[in-house]
């Protein structure tokens, strides 16, 4: 996204203007005004007599929230610099924008204020392709306000534009204000733009009635008291200090409210284009913030058990007991042009619910939700023996069933090329990869304790942890590569290993299915040359034939991934490599005023001395916000065991003192400490 | 029997269904637009037109931790929620063609009171529910086309 252009947002409405307050989106054009996937404005330019403004400032006041200070003619010229205009624009639902005219004259002035609107209705799919809309828009005056409608079949969405300011006149492309300003006098008005799903007189599941921030709850006020009730960090580090500021704010815009959820919130994936449910975004993203909100992972599970897969279904890729993969709310979804109604198509999604699950119950002590879900739970356990088994050999793999519309790689490096041998060769189908079996074992170990602890079945908790064991015995045979000393990345349709050295064996130390012996082999591969580039573990080895250090998954370095190869290399006790790779990936924070982007190159760090960013238009994304918060906790060592939380600190000298205070769980809140003793320098 | 009347048939006979276990609600469906058959039930609660068969049928599905209860409705009971569709949209969504959420943003399906509900009903759609898979999940034989 181009940098002049400024953007707020709140829950998955989002507005996208130029630098002076202005909209003029075409059909392949990404600004306007979004809401539920779909574009509710896209012209909203202020005139003043006729003529374009200049902006002399633009203020981002908050992530819902921004100003600009305007004025007549061009930018080197200024035509009349005795007027200033003041816009102020706050997202909610749909938005309000004030427009004030200062007149700075010492006489009196008469002036016509002219905003142009108009709308497309597309669907943000559509953005990206320019498809020809199918229905019809129409557009009225009503009551002084200008209501501009789009209809196919029962299809409907309109946009109201109203002003608090009676206008002059309203006619079919806008509103027009004639303002007498006294000489130093003022005039303002506040115009409201309001989106609507569905037809008027049917109640709308999408509470997009209504404008402002604080429509649900959000707001300055309510942004301090989601800040207030995080754990407070005092470190010596201000750096780390900045990051973590900026991770609880960005975390508080990813929030989203899906259509069932009532007010409650999920983190959603990402800034602006992936404001929506991702089973495996929104499930990573609870645990790395659980320490700090388990609120999240209570609507994560909730929403994501509710809309758990209950048939078989092509189309969607859809089994009993899957957890969804991404939810939409646009046209194309609408008419089933787009499989996200939701689609199901991840491996992994269905495990990581299950993860979550327990480890929500280890820190809240919520059990009566563990209870209540308990159904789905043993459905998700049943998805993974059936119906994720597509080969019969015992381990989760995925082929997608939509070959139109639907996801080829089903695991979290989603791009076509992920998924290789060290040779470069691709595997067929179908695939499974490594970190799916990791899940899975620690998927049925975690339910186990769940079984025995709160569903009176130790019978079922005994078969759980038997295939557990079952499943790590085999993987450390099936996926051992011998001549690598790793497990491979994958096992091809014929079993045979697909062989290239990855990031995922990090996923492997979390999940607990790497074989005690084998770890410290596993963490040298880590932190080893060929994988850690100083910045934090690379996607992908950098002597595999598909090495690329700006490829997508195939050499960058992914702030989440890092995080939880960290929480993977303390869990076996290697409390010095975690410090380095959650020093690496923080010092790079440093470089982005504490926003972490989704990826960066894979260069190595002594090469580029600065980490080098992987052009995305996804930014804050979910998951890289939430690294820092899990590098917290790794460096800590915080982990919930009984009714304690446990400290047990390997925090990097650079950082100095860290100071965790008022964690929330099921101990009420416990303040943490720990020390800058690793000296993660000279390790490397 | 028309479809609609098979789908709250299919429900009495079911009579439990235990992915609803952590439900206590009462679901009011209407659905319109049912074309007559002569197999189908006498509807004394059914808003008749023009002297014809139902033409819109209305249920309220009782749901007390999985066990469902159907019930002709009188107007009188107060629901949780009421989803209201057409008979053509029902069909579509207990077999598969559709789902919920498609319908609810095509405005083809609505909801008043629990929305959560909606998404829950989709289990009462669905004739499979995940316990006991009538699919071989390895072949995929028994898969709907």
């Amino acid at each position: 996204m181009s940098e002049g252009l400024v953007r707020i947002l709140e829950g998955n409405t989002f507005v996208v203007s130029d630098r002076r307050g202005d909209i003029e989106a075409s059909p392949t054009d990404p600004g306007g005004l979004f809401a539920w996937d779909t574009r509710f404005l896209s012209r909203w330019v202020l005139t003043v007599d006729g003529k374009r403004l200049t902006a002399l400032s633009t203020d981002d006041l908050n992530y819902y929230e921004a100003r600009f200070f305007l004025v007549l003619g061009t930018s080197t010229v200024y035509v009349n610099a005795n007027l200033t205009v003041i816009r102020q624009r706050a997202v909610g639902h749909g938005f309000r924008e004030s427009i004030t005219l200062l007149n700075h004259h010492t006489g009196p002035v008469d002036l016509r204020l002219r905003m142009d609107v108009a709308c497309d209705f597309v669907d943000l799919f559509e953005v990206k392709d320019a498809l020809a809309k199918q229905g019809t828009c129409t557009t009225r005056v009503e009551d002084g306000a200008l209501v501009i409608s789009y209809d196919r079949d029962t299809f409907h969405r309109d946009t109201t534009v109203s002003a608090s300011e009676p206008a002059s006149r309203v006619d079919e492309s806008g509103l027009e204000f004639d303002v007498h300003l006294d000489a130093h006098g003022s005039w303002s008005t506040e115009l409201y733009v309001a989106p609507r799903i569905g037809r008027p007189d049917v109640p709308s599941l999408m509470s997009v009635d209504g404008v402002g921030p604080g429509a649900d709850g959000g707001g300055p006020e309510e942004l301090e008291e989601w800040l207030a009730a995080a754990p407070r960090l005092l470190t010596d580090s201000d750096q780390l200090a900045a990051t973590y500021r900026r991770s609880l704010v960005d975390l508080a815009a990813l929030r989203f409210s899906p259509a069932i959820a009532g007010s409650r919130s999920l983190p959603a994936a990402g800034l602006p284009w992936f404001m929506t449910m991702f089973g495996r975004d929104s499930i990573f993203t609870s645990l790395q913030a659980l320490p700090f909100n388990p609120g999240l992972a209570e609507t994560t599970l909730r929403v994501l058990g509710d809309w758990q897969g209950s048939r078989v279904d092509d189309f969607r890729d859809e089994d009993p007991g899957r957890i969804l993969h991404e939810m939409r709310y646009g046209e194309l979804t609408a008419f089933q042009e787009r499989p996200h109604s939701p689609y199901y198509g991840s491996a992994d999604s269905t495990p990581l619910w299950l993860v979550l699950l327990d480890e929500y119950e280890r820190w809240s002590g919520d059990s009566g939700l563990v209870r209540e879900f308990e159904p789905e739970a043993r459905a998700a356990i049943h998805w993974i023996d059936t119906y994720a088994d597509l080969q019969g050999n015992g381990y989760i793999s995925y082929q997608r069933r939509n070959e139109q519309t639907g996801l080829e790689n089903q695991c979290w490096k989603d791009s076509w090329d992920s998924i290789s041998f060290k040779d470069g060769r691709l595997p067929g189908f179908p695939r499974a990869t490594c970190e799916l079996q990791g899940y899975a074992y620690d998927a049925k170990v975690r339910v186990a304790r769940l079984a025995r602890q709160f569903w009176d079945d130790p019978a079922y908790a005994d078969a759980l942890e038997r295939q557990a064991a079952d499943l790590k015995a085999r993987f450390d045979r099936d996926f051992w590569v011998e001549d690598g000393g790793y497990y491979a990345l994958a096992l091809e349709a014929d079993g045979t290993r697909v062989d290239a050295l990855s990031s995922n064996i990090g996923h492997l130390l979390w999940s607990g299915i790497v074989d005690d012996a084998k770890a410290s082999t596993i963490a040298a591969h880590l932190l080893g040359p060929r994988l850690f580039s100083g910045w934090g573990v690379r996607t992908l080895a950098d002597d595999q034939a598909r090495y690329n250090p700006i490829g997508y998954h195939v050499g960058t370095v992914w702030p989440f991934d890092n995080s939880f190869i960290a929480w993977g290399l303390r869990r076996y006790g290697f409390r010095e490599e975690a410090a380095r790779v959650a020093a690496g990936v923080l010092d790079a924070a440093g470089f982005f005023e504490g926003r972490l982007p989704e990826a960066f190159g894979g260069y190595e760090r002594s090469l580029t001395r600065y980490p080098v960013q992987y052009p995305t238009a996804c930014s804050p994304q979910a998951w890289s916000t939430g690294a820092p918060l899990l590098f917290l906790r790794t460096m800590l060592g915080l982990d919930a065991v009984g009714e304690h939380l446990i400290v047990d600190p390997a925090v990097p000298v650079s950082f100095g003192r860290i100071e965790l205070l008022d964690i929330p769980g099921r101990w009420g809140r416990i303040d943490a400490f720990g020390r800058g003793l690793v000296d993660v320098d000279k390790a490397r | 029997m028309s479809q609609t009347h098979e789908f709250f048939e299919e429900l009495t006979r079911r009579g439990h269904e235990p992915l609803l276990q952590r439900v206590q609600a009462t679901i009011r469906f209407e659905v319109s637009d049912v074309r007559a058959d002569p197999a189908d039930p006498p509807d004394q609660d059914a808003t008749a037109t023009g002297g014809d068969r139902a033409a819109v049928v209305s249920r309220l599905v009782a749901v007390d931790h999985g066990r469902l209860t159907v019930s002709a409705d009188g107007g009188g009971t107060a629901a949780d929620a009421t989803i209201a569709c057409s008979a053509s949209e029902l069909e579509d969504l207990v077999n598969g063609r559709t789902s919920a959420m498609a319908s609810l943003l095509r405005g083809a399906l609505t909801v008043q009171g629990d929305p959560e509900l909606v998404v829950l009903a989709q289990r009462l759609f669905s004739r499979h529910p995940a316990p006991t898979p009538e699919v071989d999940v390895h072949t995929g034989e028994g898969r709907p086309s």
